[in-house]
């Protein structure tokens, strides 16, 4: 479903991601960790199509296209999803217009005739109770006075709306009480299905009790350094990263 | 140094010699007074403080001429659907009844001033072009509300500019008498024209108790300029609303007089200008609170493009008597283009010292995060701006109270392509 292979990523002169390797299969839950700026939001940023990054080097297909020449919104109805780790308040534009243009747009892209009215409600009644968000939220400005658990579910009801293939969820679980988290979480798994793959980038291990992954990967100065199944997680809760960049620093 | 060209006020000035005014038989002192300034005043230039961003070149250079027409002009285009209104047609700053509503519902009078109306006598020697208006009105008109009354039906003026280089100089009179309620729309439009000068006042006093709401809407021609000046009096206890959109129109200047006369008065004023191309617009408002317990409440946007250019300057006095005054003013500015410009400035006088008193002012593009965010939900990059620039503007709109005037200026600006469908 998505191939990354040996991508390259600079901002403003900054070399972020140095050679990254993955490969995501349809169905795959991967997490993906590792200590502060080791480049875990410019993978997520530059899979979205940020355009302050520049790629200097290597591909990433999705399906089988070139997921770089897309712009953000190909990539979008193409079936990509982003939940932002700082989701962007957006006043005077409510939440449930501009989700509909959204859903929309991506039903178009994908040959689908758009919803009507009444459907597109049904769908925002199911998938807001999904992730316990608050039926007058909807109706508010784009994250606009959200709590920061909010702001997270709205991410999570928006992916549940757009129904993508691919979503990549960028510390979706920072800033969440373990209340808040555990809702997030069971927006996701519900969400999980053979065609649907995940990568999850988090910074604690906490998440991964929740939403299980198949692979954990640690990303060390912008390549990933090392990679196994969710017992690897556990153990960098229990020693830190010290070790892998250690690992890393003798290979 | 002596030349032999006259002058383009001169030029003006000897053209018009002959045209007797509308309000001088009426209001023969303040015509005089007008008359004496035009001796010394001329076209505005940037070096006065009041024009200091508007240049008045493309104004003098034009030889305008007065020009009742008899022209049969369909109206069809120019009425707000689902509006039933009052209509009070004028061509060219002439009104004419044979395109006008002819049943005026009880309480409400439409006819030729009375000398004891109300003048703003201070701005009739303001500049040039209020002594010109004074001096060379080309018609004039008063709606009134009386006591008490109601008026169901809002009124719908059309000043219609027509045909090649006409000055129009309209001038209306809008009156609520106590407790009173009056809803004005005023629509400037241009049907089959080239160039137009429509140079027009409007003077409001809404008594007290009574609530008065107008609603200018500026459709001007393409290369069509616009002086509108909006001078009211307001009584205690009095509701005003006043709504000013500036749609199109190649070079605008709204001037905004409001005085607060009494106590317990609730003014509110609005704005939305959108320059693109080589528009210029520009909004001098000016809110006098005179007296205790009032208040304001100003909030002008505007939406930049192309090489677009945009003033504000909102003047805000509390006098020293007007304690326990509330005034908000709020000017925002997006701009779309690198090459558009917009000087604003709020200039607020305050001499009471028991007062709620604030101003804001900012200017800047799209914010590109938002942009982002709605890009990668599937949203393309022009609607995505469009979005944003739609609720950046409805925040204006919405404080619209009729829903009909709501939507047709809604259309209107969907019409431009400044607005999402």
């Amino acid at each position: 479903m998505l191939s990354i292979h040996n991508l390259h990523a600079q901002i403003e002169q900054n070399e972020i991601l140095r050679g990254l390797n993955l490969e995501v299969k349809p169905g795959e839950v991967h997490a993906i960790m590792g200590p502060n700026g080791s480049g875990k939001s410019t993978l997520a940023s530059v899979l979205a199509g940020r355009e302050e990054y520049a790629i200097t080097a290597g591909e990433v297909t999705f399906q089988g296209k070139d997921l770089l020449e897309m712009a953000p919104e190909i990539r979008a109805r193409e079936g990509i999803f982003l939940a932002f780790q700082y989701p962007v308040e957006i006043p005077g534009v409510s939440n449930i217009n501009f989700l509909k243009a959204a859903v929309n747009e991506v039903r178009t892209h994908r040959g689908l005739p758009a919803l009507t009215a009444k459907e597109f409600l049904q769908l925002v009644n199911e998938k807001s109770a999904l992730v316990e968000l608050d039926g007058r939220l909807a109706n508010r400005s784009v994250n606009e006075g959200f709590s920061g658990g909010e702001k997270k579910r709205n991410e999570i009801f928006q992916m549940a709306m757009l129904e993508p293939t691919l979503a990549i969820l960028d510390e979706t679980d920072s800033g969440l009480d373990i209340d808040a988290l555990r809702i997030v979480a069971n927006g996701v798994n519900a969400m999980r299905s053979p065609q649907r793959s995940f990568v999850v980038i988090t910074h604690y291990q906490r998440l991964l009790d929740y939403i299980v992954p198949d692979f954990v990967h640690v990303l060390y100065k912008g390549r990933i350094v090392k990679s196994g199944t969710k017992e690897l997680a556990l153990e960098l809760e229990e020693k830190g990263y010290d070790w892998i960049k250690e690992e890393a620093a003798t290979a | 140094m002596e030349t032999t060209t006259a002058s383009k006020k001169d030029q003006l000035l000897g053209q018009l010699r002959t045209r007797p005014s509308a309000l001088s038989e009426t209001f023969p002192e303040l015509a005089l007074a007008a008359r004496e300034a035009l001796t010394e005043l001329d076209f505005p230039t940037t070096r006065q403080e009041n024009w200091k961003y508007s240049r008045t070149t493309k104004l003098s250079s034009e030889e305008w001429t007065i020009q009742p027409s008899e022209a049969n002009i369909s109206l069809n285009e120019w009425r707000i659907p689902g509006l039933d209104a009052i209509e009070l047609v004028w061509v060219n700053g002439f009104f004419r009844a044979d395109l006008s509503s002819t049943e005026i519902p009880a309480g409400l009078s439409i006819g030729k001033p009375a000398p004891h109306t109300i003048r703003h006598k201070e701005e009739v020697t303001m500049d040039f072009f209020s002594a010109l208006h004074e001096v060379h009105c080309t018609d004039a008109l008063a709606i009134r509300a009386e006591k008490s009354k109601k008026i169901e039906k809002p009124v719908h003026v059309l000043f219609i500019q027509h045909g090649a280089l006409p000055l129009s100089q309209p001038h209306l009179f809008l009156e609520t008498a106590e407790l009173a309620e009056l809803e004005v729309i005023v629509s400037f439009v241009s049907v089959d024209g080239e160039k137009a000068l429509c140079n027009a006042v409007i003077e409001g006093n809404a008594g007290k108790s009574s609530k008065l709401t107008c609603t200018l809407i500026e459709r001007e021609g393409e290369q069509n300029a616009l002086i509108c000046r909006s001078l009211y009096s307001i009584e205690r206890d009095a509701v005003f609303h006043i709504h000013t959109h500036t749609i199109s129109g190649n070079w605008v200047r709204n001037d905004l007089h409001i005085r607060l006369n009494g106590t317990g008065i609730n003014a509110f004023l609005n704005g939305i200008y959108l320059p693109r191309e080589s528009q210029h617009i520009d909004n001098h408002t000016l809110v006098d609170h005179r007296h205790p317990h009032c208040e304001s409440n100003e909030l002008y946007k505007g939406v930049l493009n192309d090489r677009g250019r945009a003033v504000f300057n909102g003047k805000v006095y509390v006098q020293i008597d007007a304690q326990k005054t509330n005034a908000y003013q709020n000017n925002a500015n997006i701009m779309l283009s690198d090459d558009a410009s917009v000087y604003t400035k709020p200039e607020l006088e305050i001499y009471a010292d028991d007062v709620k008193c604030s101003h804001g002012s900012t200017t800047g593009q799209l914010d590109e995060q938002a942009i982002f965010y709605l890009r990668a939900r599937g949203l393309g990059e022009d609607n995505a701006r469009r979005l944003l620039t739609t609720a950046f503007i409805l925040e204006v709109l919405d404080r619209l109270e009729s829903e009909p005037v709501k939507e047709y200026v809604v259309e209107l600006l969907k019409k431009e392509d400044l607005l999402l469908d």
